[in-house]
């Protein structure tokens, strides 16, 4: 079976020609993915999915989601902690302690702990703002909310980073479109930290997720230069390995139609 | 409850069971089978809601469910860089240097044919999501260290040394070959929820003109137990 065009006996070793140099990633950078869904039994109908871009000290977050609360603030913050390394994890229905049908802020900050930083729309991102929400994204008529800001991180966070929960925060329990204090009352959350007259629809867990996937960074665009087609005769051991192949590219299909003329 | 002992009475049992999961257990099994495998339920939960003491009897609430918890599929492992990857079924066996970024954003690859080359945009092998791996198929007019790459099959396997000590094992889930004018950028590069890896070399026909293969053979592969060889253990 030789295979191999003459033109590769002319051609420089063009597939491969550059050296290799700095990259500038930092070892813990990463792009990774957190499907945000009701693992409480909230009945919060909300399920969102965060993109979570690490580059050196900088957080890129995109959050699209959809089932929320329309036309209200959603509270949403990174939990867990940057300094500990215990096991956080979402909370189910069992964490539902005093039995009133729904796992509360306080109920979940035990499984999915402290917040660590505030996913506000503007301004300060530090635990402080764990309950801005005029600084909150607001989910549209519709319900669908989407979010994205670049943050920058404490040092040596982004290490931390992809062991941490994201917690969208608000649902409507009682099915009126709105938060009210009629549906499960005032928000004990709140008022633990010196704010009345908050429902507690608006501070009760909605979604909650970590990271459950992951990707390239910063992808390389396009194939791989990996061979510079100098081996006369032996380099198609790979379509003979694959069989029947999909030459798709026009220039695939000009060259393979070549060879097997040549062939013939 | 137990109706497992007894051969002789196993009809018996059977249809004593079958009755009772019509009834009050019945509905502590069916809040279980709602309840998502990720997030083991509360019994005592799934209980106390069926036996909701709320007046209307008419119909039973519906069982409380969470909804999935979302996380990797599988083992992963902690960060560290790779050293060397052992194709066995190849009788490869060689070191890994990093490879960054080329200035136009395409993959750096490395500039001799024998050592094998991990994309350090990506995660390190066994760790969550796809690790990149490259080497040449051919290098100065001899094979590469992927020469034989293409050849690869589902179910082979592919070990990679790191530098805490450790190897990562992992198992071949596909062979794909694709031209670099289509190159499938999500599908080798993109998201997914367990600890993967992808040895990628150049294929399909050399085109003299530019100087290049017009293809890209990928291998996918995800990670296994290292000290299971074939994917088998007992238990």
């Amino acid at each position: 079976m030789r295979t191999t065009t003459k033109l590769a006996l002319a051609a420089p070793a063009a597939c491969a020609m550059i050296f290799a140099g700095a990259s500038g990633a930092h070892a813990d950078d990463g792009t990774y993915t957190m499907k945000l869904t009701d693992t409480m039994g909230n009945n919060s109908g909300s399920h969102s999915t965060a993109t979570v871009h690490v580059m050196g000290d900088q957080l890129k977050v995109h959050i699209t989601g959809s089932g929320f609360t329309p036309n209200s603030p959603h509270a949403q913050h990174f939990h867990g902690s940057f300094s500990e390394n215990k096991n956080f994890t979402c909370p189910t229905s069992a964490a539902d302690t005093n039995g009133d049908g729904q796992v509360s802020t306080e109920e979940g900050l035990p499984m999915y702990g402290d917040i660590m930083i505030s996913l506000t729309t503007k301004g300060d991102t530090s635990p402080k703002s764990g309950l801005a929400v005029d600084r909150m994204p607001v989910a549209d008529a519709q319900g669908n909310l989407s979010y994205d800001r670049t943050i920058t991180l404490p040092a040596g966070a982004g290490a931390k980073l992809k062991n941490l929960h994201i917690v969208q925060h608000g649902l409507d329990a009682n099915g009126n479109d709105k938060y009210d204090l009629d549906a499960l009352g005032e928000s004990t959350f709140a008022k633990s930290l010196g704010v009345s007259g908050i429902p507690q629809e608006a501070t009760n867990p909605a979604t909650c997720g970590t990271v459950s996937g992951a990707s390239v960074g910063a992808e390389p665009t396009g194939g791989v230069d990996t061979g510079d087609g100098t081996t006369q005769g032996v380099e198609d051991v790979g379509i003979l390995g694959l069989g029947a192949l999909t030459l798709a590219g026009a220039g695939g299909a000009w060259a393979y139609r070549r060879r097997l003329g040549r062939q013939s | 409850m137990g109706i497992t002992s007894g051969r002789g009475r196993l009809r018996t049992v059977s249809a004593t069971a079958a009755v009772l999961a019509l009834s009050g257990t019945g509905l502590v099994a069916y809040g279980l089978s709602k309840q998502d495998t990720a997030t083991p339920p509360s019994p005592g939960r799934s209980t106390a809601a069926a036996e909701s003491p709320s007046g209307a009897a008419s119909s039973p609430p519906p069982a409380r469910k969470g909804a999935a918890y979302a996380v990797p599929q599988g083992d992963v492992l902690d960060r560290s860089q790779p050293t060397r990857v052992r194709i066995p079924s190849l009788k490869v066996d060689t070191d890994v240097i990093d490879l960054g970024l080329q200035p136009n954003r395409r993959m750096e690859v490395p500039q001799n044919g024998k050592q094998a080359g991990w994309f350090t945009g990506s995660p390190t092998p066994g760790q969550l999501g796809p690790s990149i791996v490259a080497a040449h198929v051919t290098w100065q007019s001899k094979r590469g260290v992927f020469f034989e790459l293409g050849a690869m099959k589902p179910g082979q396997r592919i070990e990679v040394d790191r530098q805490d000590g450790t190897t990562a094992a992992f198992q071949v889930d596909q062979v794909g070959q694709y031209p670099k004018a289509s190159f499938p950028t999500e599908k080798v590069y993109g998201t997914v929820d367990r600890a993967e890896l992808r040895l990628i070399t150049c294929g399909g026909v050399y085109d003299g003109d530019s100087g290049h293969h017009l293809d890209n053979i990928v291998v996918f592969a995800h990670l296994v137990p290292s000290t299971a060889p074939h994917a088998h253990h007992t238990g």
